[in-house]
């Protein structure tokens, strides 16, 4: 009997209301690509490419951290990619302003996908220091490697280790750290990373991206 | 990954930089993208109105007909653009799900062109997003019905009497009772004698006067209760007689055993059995009064007979829900206000709510605001509380209401659009009947006019038809005429119409008396092969004719001299049926045959040289 399941219809009612004032959306327009052309490395056509794939899942203009969170996921079903996209977030949102647009995320991509070596070392060196104050410590490391290993979710083989990012931690910093001081700074980062035959080569798939 | 996204693709490949430095080993080698910057715009060209859409957008579903080389098929060199001849309304939407990755059903389009139109582009309807998902398989649903429907009054309507067995034949009877004139009879004297029945039973107990040496008044029943006991066994006779031919008739024996209408039968005819049985039994003879009640169950046996009570039933069924819910409210209400008014008009004096249950009685003539008057409460309180028992029995009856109301209107209408369309069905198997017709009588002027001009002339004057050039005929219809002439010839037989073959078999059936004729009649599908290889054997006598029109009516007419009233008829040759008959009888007669036929047929070869065999559709109507 459908009648008995009705619970409280008059619950509904008082959220809508609430509802109605935040449907003005915030909307952002970028720069002409005339501009954006000069500061990124980018030629028109990547541009346009590039400004219709993030219109069609931002129509507003700007990504939030949800979004992006959203978006990411999307490629790694099988794991929790969330703590990456946040550190990902963090890196692209040069300005701290909680979101990213589309200039952004452009001066990012061609950083990442345009620039040189050492740019591109840079960038990575920005994306571990979460706290920004140049250098990486072994808790900060081990975020990073404890996001990175979420993603690939449960079903792996071999089975995943509780402490496989802790020893994958120790293994990096003893290839990157060469003061021993348990940081690494970003001298000691470009310097073991131009040092590192594997590094240099996989920093070269880059270049075909876009 | 939904394809939305395949626009952010690079970004995530990028976003691995976050990787490369952390990675023990090497990177694998990345895929070479051969088809680098192909993003251009295609234009799609449906049925005169243009799309355009970028090609990696088709390219995201890459199983589907536009996003595969499959679309290649349809491009169109001289404009460089791809057409499809299609709806364009419809493909709106599908090319809204190539750049969205949702698919939506629009309301007003018909279910089974959206659905032709996903099956052409290669889209699987599953994937309609969940705004539109109700709709389309509500709408999905009921087209399903409405075939179902269809093809159970085709498999009503088109069964072959001559096929089916005595008991399938009678079953046949039994449910369809206009199939047959007897059926129909059977069925007018079965609603006749349930009239009598019951009319039976109601006059028997009304008052009939005295009989001079009693006082009491006596009921017909009682005095004329020979008459009536004969009646009754007449009747009982008569529906015993129609439930042992239903119980032998049908198909499933336990099935119709359980159904509703059987129950019903028998328990119409039980009391009487009963009765003959128990009459010498007087301590149960009050127990056979009371079965004499179950007779009148006898007036539900209308129902087979009035399609409105079976949907009345229906709806009651369908119903079952709210109306058990109606009656649990009833009874709360009832409960509650029994109670009340008892407790109310406990102190009054020779009050009659001497219980709560004698409190129901009032309970329920008030709520179902009848107010008969016997049980009124007689103090204050009480009157209160009973005038709210009156306002809310009306409240509470009259919701669930309007939902049974609704759901009978439904059913009703359903079983009108059902009756609406069957009628609608003969009429259009009749226009089936007329198409084909006009196929055969097309193709009939076409061999006439490839053999002679001059005498098609004569023979269109005759049959009062309009003259059909050579020139007049679309290339279409010539093709397919030529391709069933080439058949005819192939197959040594040639199409006639339907009056002309049966007046052929009839002939046959008088004149012949051989054996082989039944063996033969038994092993083909239309049972009459052995006409055909008769009728053919007739020809070799037949002498040249001047006109074609003639040739064929003289051919008829020299193999039945008996039944000349078909000849006349035959000039106008209305329906043709394939003729299956087996070569071996034909091949001598043949050769006459197709030798006058033959100088004028290379003259139609010539004429239309090619044939086309893309008339499929044709062939098959006929």
């Amino acid at each position: 009997m459908a009648i008995f399941t009705v619970t409280n219809p008059f619950m509904s009612l008082t959220d809508s209301v609430e509802d109605d004032f935040e449907l003005s959306t915030v909307c952002h327009r970028p720069e002409s690509m005339d501009k954006l052309e000069e500061q990124t490395k980018f030629t028109k056509k990547e541009l346009q490419v590039l400004y219709r794939g993030f219109k069609n899942e931002c129509p507003s203009g700007v990504v939030n951290e949800e979004n992006f969170k959203n978006i990411y996921s999307q490629f790694f079903p099988q794991g929790d990619s969330s703590m990456y996209a946040h550190f990902l977030f963090e890196a692209f949102d040069t300005n701290k302003n909680g979101s990213v647009s589309f200039e952004d995320f452009v001066f990012g991509l061609s950083i990442i996908l345009r620039g040189t070596i050492n740019d591109r070392l840079n960038w990575a060196f920005n994306l571990y220091d979460l706290n920004k104050d140049g250098c990486i410590t072994k808790e900060e490391m081990l975020d990073i490697m404890k996001s990175i290993y979420d993603m690939m979710g449960k079903y792996t083989y071999p089975t995943m280790m509780d402490d496989a990012p802790r020893e994958h931690v120790e293994s990096f910093f003893q290839k990157m750290d060469q003061n021993r001081d348990g940081v690494v700074t970003i001298d000691e980062f470009i310097d073991s990373c131009k040092k590192d035959e594997n590094i240099m080569q996989s920093m070269q798939l880059f270049d075909n991206v876009i | 990954m939904a394809a939305g996204v395949a626009a952010w693709l690079p970004f995530a490949r990028a976003a691995a930089i976050g990787w490369m430095p952390v990675a023990s080993t090497p990177m694998p080698i990345p895929p070479q993208d051969k088809r680098k910057a192909q993003d251009g715009l295609i234009i799609l060209n449906v049925s005169g109105t243009k799309f355009q859409t970028w090609r990696t957008t088709l390219e995201r579903y890459p199983d589907t007909l536009l996003g595969s080389t499959e679309r290649d098929f349809f491009f169109h060199e001289e404009t460089s653009e791809y057409f499809f001849d299609r709806d364009p309304d419809i493909f709106r939407h599908i090319l809204n799900f190539y750049r969205t990755g949702k698919l939506h059903y629009p309301r007003q389009e018909c279910i089974s062109a959206y659905d032709e139109e996903l099956a052409f582009f290669g889209i699987i309807p599953e994937i309609i997003g969940d705004c539109c998902y109700e709709e389309y398989k509500d709408r999905r649903r009921e087209n399903a019905e409405r075939l179902q429907d269809d093809e159970e009054m085709d498999m009503n309507n088109d069964v072959a009497p001559v096929n089916l067995t005595f008991r399938e034949y009678l079953w046949r009877a039994f449910e369809n009772p206009h199939t047959s004139t007897l059926a129909l009879v059977f069925y007018y004297v079965t609603g006749f004698f349930i009239a009598i029945s019951v009319m039976a039973n109601v006059v028997e107990t009304v008052p009939c006067g005295t009989l001079p040496n009693r006082s009491k008044e006596m009921s017909c029943g009682d005095r004329y209760a020979l008459a009536f006991f004969c009646l009754d066994t007449a009747c009982v006779m008569i529906f015993t007689v129609e439930y042992l031919l239903r119980l032998i008739a049908a198909p499933s024996r336990c099935k119709f055993m359980k159904s509703v209408m059987s129950v019903i039968d028998v328990v119409a005819i039980m009391p009487y059995y009963i009765g003959l049985v128990m009459t010498d039994n007087d301590q149960v003879s009050g127990a056979f009064v009371t079965l004499r009640v179950f007779r009148v169950f006898r007036i539900f046996k209308f129902s087979r007979h009035s399609a409105g009570l079976r949907i009345l039933g229906y709806t009651l069924k369908s119903c079952a829900s709210e109306l058990g819910f109606l009656l649990f409210s009833l009874t709360m209400a009832i409960i509650i206000f029994a109670t009340v008014m008892f407790y109310a008009e406990k102190g009054s004096t020779a009050t009659k709510f001497t219980s709560i249950p004698a409190a129901f009685w009032y309970t329920i003539v008030t709520m179902t605001t009848l107010g008969y008057g016997d049980m009124v409460p007689k103090t204050i309180v009480g009157k209160v509380f009973g005038s709210i028992c009156s306002l809310s029995g009306v409240l509470v009856i009259a919701l669930p209401v309007p939902v049974i109301v609704s759901n009978f209107s439904r059913i009703y209408h359903q079983s009108q659009r059902a009756e609406k369309r069957r009628a609608q069905r003969k009429t259009r198997l009749a226009r089936i009947r007329a198409a084909k017709i006009r196929g055969t009588n097309a193709y009939m002027r076409y061999k006439q006019n490839g053999l002679l001009i001059d005498a098609l002339e004569e023979a269109s004057k005759e049959a009062g038809q309009a003259l059909v050039g050579k020139a007049a005929s679309p290339p279409f219809e010539s093709q397919h005429h030529h391709l069933l002439h080439c058949l005819e010839k192939t197959t040594n037989h040639e199409f006639v119409d339907e009056q002309t073959f049966q007046a052929n078999c009839m002939e046959i059936s008088v004149v012949n008396k051989s054996g082989s004729r039944t063996s033969s009649l038994s092993s083909s599908p239309h049972g009459l092969s052995s006409c055909c290889s008769r009728r053919h054997r007739k020809k070799s006598s037949f002498s040249l004719p001047s006109t074609n029109n003639q040739e064929l009516s003289t051919i008829q007419i020299r193999e039945r001299p008996v039944s000349n009233s078909r000849s006349s008829l035959n000039a106008k040759l209305d329906e043709t049926v394939p003729l299956k008959c087996d070569e071996a009888y034909i091949s001598p007669s043949m050769v006459r045959l197709s030798a006058p036929v033959a100088t004028s047929s290379d003259d139609a070869s010539t004429a239309t040289t090619t044939y086309s065999q893309s008339n499929i559709v044709r062939v098959s109507a006929l």
